[in-house]
């Protein structure tokens, strides 16, 4: 009792002299120190986080939802042919230095990405370009696309033309990407933004410029301040905001690689907030009053692959009886602390083009023995069945733990199950890719961004090694596909993608069978913050309620 | 009374217990190997009889008892609480025993068997076969145990066959050395010349008359080897080089899991532990026990 006295007064002289939870200045921990504060040349979360609140993009998402809304340009409006798009751009609005935002600076931004070249076409550096719009003005890697990009031109002071070469659905919601944010020429410039050299093995940027560890300049709520390498990151309030101005006058950014460490810092009050709470820790967090835990929608989901080049998972019989011996609802209602829903679609249901209605497989291992007969085979049936180690994920935190579970359901079905594993990487995502990793398989995904062409788009528009080459993906659901991504009207599209969705369920190339909310945790004063189901979260909404300095 | 009877009556006197029954005596005195003995009794014990005593299926999940997290503690239903799947821990841990001993046995006749195979052939023979062999036992020996253990598991592929193998091998050089040393001393003794003298052949003399002489550091090493391999193959299991279905109740592949909860769930990792610890610990005080009770130094002063 005394010691736990003790150790109260400690958490608060601690905080006290941190100056954290003074009201106007929150630090949040992270799971590591940014790469470089330049969307265009980064793809990891923790950049991400910190360039969100510096830079605005031309379109931006409704806090907590995938929707496109209006930011830097106040509306916009598609040729007939879907090649043109024409921004109207907000007017007043001007660079951190002080430098005007206009159709000019939209396009050098554009520009600039465009005409990328040498070690800034690297995968891993400008991976969200690519990922959009495929290649550069001059591709130097032959296996690249050309590019969907074709030229940006500024109209007048705050009209901004966008050509793209062919018409794409997935192109308005890609530009709220964070890394599509518009710089400051000027800055970009003067600072050198793209000289710099990659860091081959771990993909990474390393400027020998100033511009993305020193000078960032965007037109969001914060600014740059200062940025002390793995210890902190300070960022204050842009006091000559265009819209509503920052609530906090300061937003620290602390890496704290180390899970358990984070927990600590925040129960001390060293920091006020963290990203990435682990499932079991959620229950301590949510004991505690001085505490909150803020969900973030479930944006991903976890399956079991079905690979149908692995007799006799071509049967659509034996992918039925699989189906129907797997006990999802067991798994998710014990294994996620209640922060699971059971998946039958191979996306989040908040993404457009989730069906209404799929065929629903429920776990029925009298049924499944009975299917497995009817396919004419003798029980029980031998699978092998792989799961990864040494890695934890939102769709699966314990990956050993949901396998040995679908382990037991489907030996109760009329399979024999043998278990193999392997590390994540590189080996066991190396299997699972090419296809060499059993009749079945735990993997999963979590979206980057808000179209249902980054789920089954992912998955099913083209030939991959992990589903099996013999049958799949058929036909009917590439062609489907792959008009839904052409399609620039939004019903039609839509529709098409819920057609899909019903092919793949009935299909079965594998079974989805979670999405999970991914947890935040923060002091129980903090408000204003809505966690964004692709993790873009702003923080000039947030501010300590009254009595925040009482700790 | 014969002379013949009297000279018996005079050896007895002269030698009023045998080695054996000497050791024995001096054995059962020790209280750390009486412990030693209970802890290894109840361990043989529970392994044998793991059917019976064994209150659940070590297998059997029961997922509704998770309630959302991980993982209820003791109870009267779950002595020792139950694992990240609803599993009882105290039949996991009762059923594990019974993969300890099988891997401790096996390994440790497999080392015993090839060392003494090699040790008595070195030590017997001498010269460039002596040579041959104990370099390469040195070698061996250079490689750190557990690295060539893991290794060779690995090289075997997981599973309890291979853990069993690899442990053996290792302990292989150990029992060689012991022996060819122990054969040595024994070679130079009068009775061996005798055996010579009298025209027994070498094959007599070297399992008649010598390695019934020589075994006694063996049984002790033997001993104190099981514990290690306990430990070992613990350690092979925690490394998923074990049995590869995960939910065998192997006591190193119920620790592998559980660094997650330890937070939440310490007794995952705490029971496990203790059975290992306990079993090892039998061992190794019986061993301690056997090595002073058979240490000829120390013989006659009981």
């Amino acid at each position: 009792m005394v010691a736990a006295l003790g150790f109260t007064a400690l958490a608060a002289a601690l905080a006290a002299g941190c100056g954290g939870g003074d009201g106007d200045t929150l630090t949040f921990g992270t799971a590591s120190d940014p790469v470089v504060l330049d969307g265009a040349l980064v793809s990891d979360g923790e950049s991400l986080r910190v360039i969100d609140q510096m830079f605005e993009t031309l379109v931006g998402l409704e806090a907590g939802t995938t929707k496109i809304v209006p930011e830097l340009a106040e509306s916009w409006v598609a040729s007939d042919d879907g090649l043109e798009w024409t921004f109207t751009l907000q007017d007043g609005v001007t660079f951190h230095d002080g430098e005007p935002f206009n159709a000019e600076a939209v396009c050098f931004n554009f520009d600039r990405w465009y005409n990328f070249s040498g070690p800034l076409q690297n995968s891993s550096v400008s991976y969200y370009w690519q990922t959009v719009f495929r290649g550069y003005a001059e591709n130097e890697d032959e296996t690249l696309d050309p590019s969907l990009y074709e030229s940006c031109t500024a109209q007048d002071e705050l009209t901004a033309v966008i050509r793209i070469t062919e018409p794409s659905s997935a192109f308005l919601g890609a530009l709220a990407l964070v890394n599509f944010g518009i710089a400051s020429p000027k800055a970009l410039t003067d600072y050198e933004a793209d000289a710099g050299t990659v860091d081959e093995e771990a993909g990474v940027f390393q400027p020998t410029g100033t511009y993305g560890t020193e000078q960032p300049t965007g037109t969001g709520p914060f600014k740059f301040d200062s940025w002390e390498r793995n210890d902190k990151l300070t960022l204050v309030r842009n006091d000559d905001y265009w819209g509503e101005k920052a609530k906090l006058g300061t937003l620290i950014f602390r890496p704290i690689p180390d899970n358990a460490a984070r927990l600590q810092a925040l129960q001390t009050g060293e920091i006020q907030g963290y990203d990435l709470v682990e499932p079991q820790d959620i229950e301590t967090i949510e004991a505690d009053d001085s505490l909150q835990i803020l969900d973030r929608p479930a944006f991903n989901v976890g399956y079991v692959t079905i690979n149908q080049a692995q007799p006799p998972m071509d049967n659509l019989l034996v992918r039925q009886a699989v189906a129907h011996g797997l006990d999802r609802q067991a798994v998710v209602d014990n294994f996620y602390a209640g922060r699971g829903e059971v998946a039958h679609q191979f996306m989040p249901p908040l993404v457009e083009g989730y069906a209404d209605q799929v065929t629903e497989y429920e776990y029925d291992p009298a049924r499944s023995r009975q299917l497995l007969q009817q396919a004419g085979l003798t029980l029980p049936v031998a699978i092998e069945f792989w799961y990864p180690t040494e890695v934890s994920r939102p769709y699966m935190p314990d990956p050993r733990r949901n396998f040995e579970a679908f382990a037991a359901s489907l030996n109760e079905s009329g399979f024999r199950v043998t278990a193999r594993n392997a590390p994540w990487n590189p080996d066991y995502l190396g299997r699972q890719q090419n296809g060499t990793a059993g009749h079945l398989n735990l993997i999963g995904w979590t979206g980057d961004y808000g179209d249902p062409d980054n789920f089954v788009g992912t998955f099913f528009q083209s030939q991959q090694p992990a589903w099996g080459t013999n049958e799949f993906p058929n036909r009917e659901i590439m062609d489907l596909l792959n008009r839904a991504e052409r399609e620039t009207d939004i019903a039609a599209r839509t529709a098409l993608y819920q057609e899909a969705n019903q092919k793949i369920a009935d299909w079965i190339p594998g079974v989805p069978y979670v999405h999970t909310s991914p947890a935040l945790a923060f002091q129980a004063n903090v408000t204003g913050y809505t966690p964004s189901p692709v993790s873009l979260e702003e923080f000039a909404s947030v501010e300590f309620t009254e009595g925040g300095e009482e700790e | 009374m014969s002379v013949t009877e009297l000279e018996s009556a005079e050896i007895q006197f002269d030698h009023p217990s045998g080695l054996w029954s000497d050791a024995w005596r001096r054995l059962v005195r020790n209280p750390a190997a009486i412990l030693g003995f209970v802890l290894v009794g109840l361990f043989v014990f529970t392994a044998l009889f793991a059917g019976l005593i064994a209150p659940y299926d070590p297998r059997e999940q029961n997922l509704e008892l998770l309630q959302g997290s991980c993982c209820p503690g003791p109870s009267a239903e779950h002595w020792f609480g139950v694992d990240d799947l609803g599993r009882d821990q105290f039949s996991r841990v009762v059923y594990g025993a019974r993969f300890s001993l099988l891997i401790g046995v096996v390994a440790v006749t497999v080392g015993v068997t090839f060392g003494l195979l090699l040790g008595a052939i070195s030590g017997f023979l001498g010269g460039k076969t002596d040579t041959l062999i104990m370099r390469l036992m040195d070698i061996m020996l250079s490689i750190p145990g557990l690295l060539m253990a893991i290794g060779i598991a690995a090289m075997l592929g997981p599973g309890l066959l291979s853990i069993m193998i690899a442990i053996g091998v290792v302990n292989i050089p150990i029992f060689a050395r012991l022996l060819r040393g122990s054969v040595l001393g024994q070679k130079g003794n009068d009775f061996v010349l005798a055996a010579r003298a009298v025209g027994v052949p070498r094959r007599t003399i070297l399992v008649s008359h010598i390695l019934p002489n020589s075994i006694s550091p063996v049984i002790v090493a033997g001993t104190l080897a099981l514990a290690t391999a306990i430990i070992d193959a613990a350690g092979l299991g925690f490394l998923g080089l074990g049995p590869q279905d995960p939910s065998t109740p192997e006591w190193g592949t119920m620790l592998t899991g559980t660094v997650r909860y330890l937070q939440t769930a310490p007794h995952l990792a705490i029971i496990p532990g203790l059975a290992i610890v306990i079993s090892v610990l039998g061992f190794n005080l019986i061993g301690d026990g056997l090595r002073e009770a058979l240490d000829p130094k120390l013989r006659g002063r009981t």
